[in-house]
C-alpha cells in the first residue's frame, strides 16, 4: 500500500474532475430535455419524434463519439468538452424519455383546476406541473447520473483526464493498488451521489407521503416565530 | 335579484368533428340566485359552464358576466374574478390546505400573509379545523377535500360560483352535509352560483332554478325546481325527472295533518299515552328518558324489552315539514304510523297515513 498515500493529490484533483464531467452534462441534458419533453408531451406528432429520436441517440457507442465529436466541434481530442457534450448527449437520450412521461403523469384534473383559477400557461408551468412531475423525472435523473459517473472513465482511453485515467495508467505501469483505488473511489462517487438526489427527491416530493404532517408549514401556519 | 348575472344569447358549441355539444343556448341567471344545470352525460351542462370562465369558447354567440362579454376579458384575469369548484376537488397535491385556499388571491397579488389569513378564516366558515391547514390533500378525506375546494373558491370572494359536479365523487352521508352546507353559504354570502350535476333530486334540492339539458345541447326547460316537477315541458323533463317526481313534487307542499295519539313506553317500563288517545293497534313507540322516540315494539314484547327487541323506525316528519316529509315517515315505518317530533327531537304524536294521504288531497284540490 504505497500508491494511495503517495498520491492522494491526484486522486483528489481526478475526483474532482471525474465529477465535474459527470454533473456538468446531466444540467445541462436537463435544461435541454425539460422544455423538449414539454412540448412533446401530449403532442400528436412530437412525441414520438423525440422520443424514438433520443433512443436513436443511446445506441452510438461512446467511444465513436469521443472520437468524432473533436472533428465535429473542432475541439482537441483530448478536450474535457468532447467527454461533456458526448455525455449530454447521452443524458437527453434518457431524460427526454422519462421527462415527458413525468409531465403526462400529471393529473390532468390538477391542470384544468389550475387553469380554472386564473394560473397563465407560464405559471402554471413552474408553479404546477414542474413541481407534480418532479417524481417521475427524479427517476431519470438518478440513471443518468450513475451512467455518467460509469461513463466519465471511458475518456480515459482517450486521454481526457478523470478516474478511469487511473485505471488506463494502473494498466499500463502494473500498479494494481492504483486500479483498485481507481475503481473503489468510482464507485463509491457513484452510490454517494445518488443518495444525495435521493434525498434531495425526499425533501421535494414530501408532498407525496401522507400521514405525516409537515411540521414546518404548520409551524408558519400557525404564525410561530420560533 | 331582477338583474342578470350571467347571460347566454344564442350561444352554440360544435367540434371540428362535426359533433354539437351546446345548441343555440340562450338563458340567464338572475344575479344571487342558485341556478342548476342538469341532463345527462354528454347533454353539455358542464361545456356550457366552462364558457362562463372561458375554459370553452363558444364557437357562436356571446357569454356576458354583469353585462360585460367575456371574450373581451383576458382569460386569466376573468378565471380569477369567478370561484371554480370542480369533481373530485382538484386540489393542487403538492399545496397544502392553506396555500391551496390562498391560490387566486396570491395570483392576484395578495400578500402571502393576508392570503393566509383570509385562508385560514374560510377554514372556520367551511367548518374545518384551523390544524388541517397545513396538511396536504393526501390527507384529507374526500369530504374535506370537497369543502376545501369550497374555501379555494371563495378565498378571493368573487361574486360568481361556478361548481362542476361538486358533490359527485362523495359518499351519500357527506354529500347531504355538503349540500346542506351550500344551502348555508349561499344564505350567508349571496353569490351567484351555477351548478352542474347530473342529479335530478340534487338539483331539485339545491336550484332556485332548474335548467334542464337534453342530449345534444339543447336546453329543454328551464324554470323552478317546483315547476319542473309538475309540469314538464315535454316527454325528455319528464323521463328525465324521473317516475317518482310525483313523489317529489310533494316536498313543496305542506299542510296541517292532525296528529294521534300512540302508546309509548319508556326504558323502565312505565307505559304512556302522548298526543292523544291511542288507536288500536299492536305497536307501541319506545321513548327515552328524554322523551325523543328511539324504535317500535309490538305490544306482546313490551314487557320485556331487550335491545334487539325494538324495530328501528322510519324518518321522522317535523310539523310544518313538507308533505313528501310526512307520506315517507308513514311509508317508512313498521307500524305505518308516521313519527312527529318537535325540533329538539322530542315525540309529538303520530300521524296516520289516511290523514296524510287526506291532506294530499284538499292540497291538490286547492291548486285546481
Amino acid at each position: 500500500m504505497t500508491w494511495l498515500p503517495e498520491n492522494l493529490d491526484l486522486l483528489l484533483r481526478l475526483t474532482g474532475t471525474h465529477l465535474f464531467q459527470s454533473v456538468l452534462p446531466v444540467v445541462l441534458g436537463l435544461l435541454i430535455s425539460v422544455p423538449l419533453a414539454r412540448m412533446a408531451s401530449g403532442s400528436r406528432w412530437l412525441r414520438p419524434v423525440t422520443i424514438n429520436g433520443a433512443a436513436l441517440l443511446y445506441t452510438i457507442p461512446s467511444l465513436t463519439l469521443f472520437v468524432v465529436l473533436p472533428v465535429i466541434l473542432g475541439t482537441r481530442i483530448t478536450s474535457i468538452t468532447n467527454v461533456i457534450v458526448a455525455l449530454t448527449v447521452y443524458v437527453i437520450a434518457i431524460l427526454v424519455r422519462s421527462c415527458t412521461d413525468a409531465f403526462e403523469s400529471v393529473d390532468p384534473a390538477v391542470l384544468q383546476a389550475a387553469t380554472a383559477m386564473g394560473y397563465t400557461r407560464t405559471q402554471r408551468f413552474w408553479a404546477v406541473e414542474l413541481p407534480l412531475a418532479v417524481p417521475v423525472m427524479l427517476a431519470g435523473v438518478r440513471t443518468a447520473l450513475v451512467a455518467n459517473i460509469s461513463m466519465v472513465s471511458v475518456g480515459a482511453v482517450i486521454g481526457v483526464q478523470s478516474l478511469g485515467t487511473l485505471f488506463t495508467d494502473g494498466l499500463r505501469r502494473s500498479i494494481a493498488e492504483e486500479i483498485l483505488v481507481g475503481v473503489v473511489v468510482t464507485v463509491v462517487l457513484a452510490v454517494l451521489l445518488d443518495q444525495v438526489l435521493r434525498l434531495a427527491g425526499l425533501f421535494l416530493t414530501r408532498w407525496q407521503r401522507p400521514g405525516r404532517v409537515d411540521t414546518r408549514t404548520r409551524l408558519a401556519a400557525t404564525g410561530g416565530a420560533a | 335579484m331582477g338583474n342578470h348575472a350571467i347571460s347566454f344569447r344564442e350561444v352554440r358549441k360544435t367540434y371540428p368533428d362535426g359533433t354539437t355539444a351546446v345548441d343555440d343556448l340562450t338563458l340567464d341567471v338572475p344575479e344571487g340566485s342558485l341556478t342548476v344545470f342538469v341532463g345527462p352525460s354528454g347533454c353539455g351542462k358542464t361545456t356550457s359552464l366552462r364558457m362562463i370562465n372561458r375554459m370553452v369558447e363558444p364557437t357562436a354567440g356571446t357569454v356576458e358576466v354583469n353585462g360585460q362579454d367575456v371574450s373581451t376579458v383576458p382569460e386569466a384575469q376573468l378565471r380569477r374574478s369567478m370561484g371554480y369548484v370542480m369533481q373530485a376537488s382538484g386540489l393542487l397535491p403538492h399545496r397544502t390546505v392553506v396555500e391551496n385556499i390562498s391560490t387566486v388571491p396570491r395570483l392576484l397579488g395578495q400578500s402571502k400573509r393576508a392570503a393566509r389569513e383570509r385562508a385560514e378564516e374560510l377554514l372556520e366558515t367551511i367548518g374545518l379545523d384551523r390544524g388541517l391547514g397545513g396538511r396536504y390533500p393526501s390527507q384529507l378525506s374526500g369530504g374535506q377535500q370537497q369543502r376545501v375546494g369550497v374555501a379555494r373558491a371563495l378565498a378571493a370572494d368573487p361574486p360568481v360560483l361556478l361548481m362542476d359536479e361538486p358533490f359527485s365523487a362523495v359518499d351519500p352521508v357527506v354529500r347531504a352535509d355538503l349540500q346542506r352546507e351550500l344551502l348555508d353559504l349561499k344564505q350567508r354570502l349571496n353569490k351567484t352560483i351555477v351548478f352542474v350535476t347530473h342529479d335530478m333530486d340534487e338539483a331539485v334540492l339545491l336550484g332556485d332554478r332548474v335548467a334542464v339539458f337534453a342530449r345534444g345541447g339543447r336546453l329543454a326547460q328551464y324554470a323552478s325546481p317546483e315547476k319542473i316537477l309538475r309540469e314538464p315541458a315535454d316527454q325528455f323533463v319528464s323521463d328525465f325527472v324521473g317516475r317518482d317526481r310525483g313523489f317529489r313534487a310533494l316536498s313543496f307542499d305542506t299542510h296541517d295533518i292532525p296528529l294521534s295519539g300512540v302508546l309509548t313506553v319508556d326504558g323502565q317500563g312505565h307505559t304512556a299515552e302522548v298526543g292523544g288517545p291511542a288507536g288500536v293497534t299492536d305497536w307501541v313507540l319506545e321513548v327515552n328518558s328524554a322523551g325523543q322516540p328511539v324504535g317500535w315494539v309490538t305490544s306482546t314484547q313490551s314487557a320485556e324489552i331487550t335491545d334487539q327487541a325494538h324495530r328501528v323506525g322510519g324518518s321522522l316528519h317535523h310539523p310544518g315539514g313538507s308533505l313528501r316529509s310526512a307520506l315517507d315517515a308513514a311509508l317508512s315505518s313498521p307500524s305505518g304510523l308516521a313519527v312527529a317530533v318537535d325540533d329538539d327531537g322530542r315525540l309529538l304524536g303520530v300521524l296516520r297515513p289516511q290523514d296524510v294521504l287526506e291532506a294530499i288531497d284538499k292540497v291538490r284540490e286547492s291548486r285546481q
